[in-house]
Parts: C-alpha cells; sequence; structure tokens
C-alpha cells in the first residue's frame, strides 16, 4: 500500500502541473465584467463644446473601443471595426490618451466605424475602466452594463468566439 | 598584475554605474513626480512604498514605481493626487484593486480565493513533520520491538563454554535441539 504513495503524489503533481500549463499567467480579467459602466462626462471628439456622458450606452448593445493614433494594433483593428459596423454594430470610440486633431486627421483619412466618438485626453477615465493599454474593446448591454472586455485587437476569429455569442444574446435581452 | 587591477577597477565602474541608475528611478520620464510635489513629506514616503506595492498591468514584472510604461505614469500620477486628497493606503490599494483586479496587488489579500494560497506552506510543513515523526516512531518500535529468544541464547551460550558460559567464535554455533 505504501509503495503507491510516492506514485500517487507524482500523478497528482503532474496533473496539477498540467493544468497549470494551459493558463495565461499575464491574463488580468476584468474586473468591471458585470458593473455598470462608470460615470463619465467627456468631450466629444468632433465637437468639444458637446458632452457625453456614461447614458449613450442605456438602450442599446454597443460596444465600447480604445484607440489612439500612437497605436500601431488598432489600424490593424480598424478594418474589422469598420466590417462590424456596416453589420450593423454600435461602436462608440474613445480616443484615449491621443492629440484629438490627429485622432479626426487619421478617421477621415480611414474611414470611422464610430456612432459616437469621445476624448479622455489624460487617460483619467481609463483607469477608472481598468485600461491598460490600447486597443481594448468592452461589450455593454441596454443597462450600461459592461459583459466582456478583450485586451488586443479584434479579428474575425476573436469576434465570432469571444463575442459574438454574447452580442446576440445580449440583442435578444429585454428587446 | 596590472591586468587584475585594471579589471578590478572596470568592474568598480561599472557597478557604481548601476547603482547610480538604481537610484535614478526618481527621473521618469514625462511624468516626473519630484519630493517638492508633494505638501508633506510623509506623504512623499508612502508614494514611494506604494509605488513598490503595485504591480504594473502593462510591464508586469515591474513595479508601478519602477516601469516606464504609459499606464505607471498615470497610475502615479493617479496616487500621488489620491495621496494629496488623504486617502489611505489601504483605500488607494482598495481604489486599484476594483479596477485592475488582485493581480496589481503584489500581496494577495487574504480572501475566499486565496485562503489556499496563504496556508499551503504551513499546511505542507505539518504534513512533512507528520510524515517525519511517523516514520522515526516506526523506526524507533522496530528497534525495540525486537526482543531475543532467551532459551535460543541461553542454549548457544552454555553449549560455547559450558562452564564460562563465553561464547567462542571460533566455533561453529551448533543447532540447538
Amino acid at each position: 500500500m505504501n509503495r503507491f504513495v510516492p506514485l500517487l503524489v507524482f500523478v497528482l503533481m503532474a496533473g496539477l502541473l498540467y493544468l497549470g500549463l494551459g493558463r495565461d499567467p499575464t491574463a488580468m480579467p476584468s474586473e468591471l465584467v458585470g458593473r455598470a459602466m462608470p460615470e463619465f462626462a467627456l468631450p466629444d471628439l468632433f465637437d468639444a463644446e458637446v458632452e457625453v456622458e456614461e447614458d449613450i450606452f442605456q438602450g442599446e448593445v454597443s460596444l465600447l473601443n480604445v484607440w489612439a493614433t500612437w497605436c500601431p494594433t488598432c489600424y490593424v483593428e480598424h478594418r474589422e471595426l469598420l466590417a462590424l459596423a456596416e453589420q450593423g454594430v454600435r461602436i462608440i470610440g474613445m480616443n484615449y490618451k491621443d492629440d484629438p486633431a490627429e485622432a479626426r486627421r487619421v478617421l477621415a483619412q480611414t474611414g470611422d466605424p464610430y456612432a459616437i466618438n469621445f476624448v479622455d485626453l489624460d487617460g483619467r477615465f481609463g483607469i477608472h475602466l481598468g485600461v491598460f493599454g490600447a486597443p481594448e474593446t468592452y461589450l455593454v448591454d441596454r443597462q450600461g452594463k459592461i459583459r466582456h472586455r478583450h485586451v488586443g485587437a479584434i479579428d474575425q476569429a476573436i469576434w465570432a468566439t469571444d463575442f459574438e455569442p454574447l452580442y446576440r444574446q445580449l440583442l435578444e435581452e429585454g428587446s | 598584475m596590472s591586468t587584475r587591477w585594471l579589471t578590478g577597477a572596470l568592474l568598480a565602474l561599472v557597478l557604481g554605474t548601476v547603482a547610480l541608475a538604481a537610484q535614478a528611478e526618481v527621473f521618469d520620464q514625462a511624468g516626473i513626480i519630484r519630493p517638492s510635489d508633494f505638501s508633506e513629506p510623509e506623504l512623499e514616503e508612502r508614494y514611494r512604498q506604494l509605488g513598490h506595492q503595485l504591480r504594473c498591468p502593462k510591464c508586469q514584472n515591474q513595479s508601478v514605481g519602477d516601469s516606464d510604461s504609459p499606464i505607471a505614469l498615470d497610475l502615479r500620477r493617479e496616487i500621488r493626487d489620491m495621496l494629496e486628497q488623504g486617502m489611505t493606503d489601504r483605500e488607494i490599494k482598495d481604489f486599484m484593486q476594483q479596477r485592475y483586479g488582485d493581480y496589481i496587488l503584489y500581496q494577495p489579500r487574504m480572501q475566499q480565493s486565496t485562503v489556499l494560497l496563504w496556508s499551503m506552506p504551513v499546511l505542507l510543513l505539518l504534513v512533512g513533520l507528520g510524515v517525519v515523526v511517523t516514520i522515526a516512531r516506526r523506526q524507533r518500535r522496530a528497534a525495540t520491538e525486537f526482543e531475543p529468544d532467551e532459551q535460543a541464547l541461553e542454549a548457544l551460550l552454555s553449549d560455547a563454554h559450558p562452564e564460562s558460559g563465553a561464547v567462542d567464535r571460533s566455533q561453529r554455533p551448533k543447532d540447538s535441539q
């Protein structure tokens, strides 16, 4: 009986370590999933006089895309965002720690997939969201509750596996 | 002999430079936060300590105090502002944890999900001690439980030397009975 103890210990440890191999050590899941979009009042990208507030998320399922002109990955993602906007997905843009004039210029050049775009100039609101880089995308439901966050660019595959099922489900909710 | 001196001098120079560079953490890029930015010296001290207690969310091998990534600069500014507003260290860490999750704290808090993490070393130590004690006890019992067969011993002794009872090792022992 005792002779099996070392074997059992080995099998147990091997199993645990094998499970550990599949985990991403850098993963930082968003704390905000399941919570309401934090309050904000930030200027619209195209008209600094207009204040955009968190109530723009009420009543419709939306994506919040954190982007900037200094972020190379955002250019890669841009094509996918245009395609999604074409399909009718409502995308709200947050221009993060960027130059608004430059941002306007880039959108004019490459196309604008955003229904609304607002500016977080110093990144303070980004901190409230738990943003640590660009691009990041949040999926927000009709009640303004954050339901998912993705760090990094969205491509077709990521949209299909990580976003689409939940997005469809949220469209069904409370319609 | 002279090359050894040269190597030593070079080494000292390199190490000295490294030591100085380590002190230069105070000069953080565009978001320079100087001791004069604080209304009180204790706040600056707390700022330094908090910087080492929080992990940079972007460059995760560095602390918020050491990292040069933009988010670390932002968080340092935020910490400074919160300190000036009079928030306690606990409140500031809560603020960070609520937005960035448990991982931003270097020392995980004691909560349901981390109870096992914290107690595992102690538990393993106790288990290890238990194993050692059990094995030691078993060995000792095996040693003390041995009881020699008195009769056979007596027979051997008397066969060898009927008068003195001493054992003559040059003779092969006879079978008992």
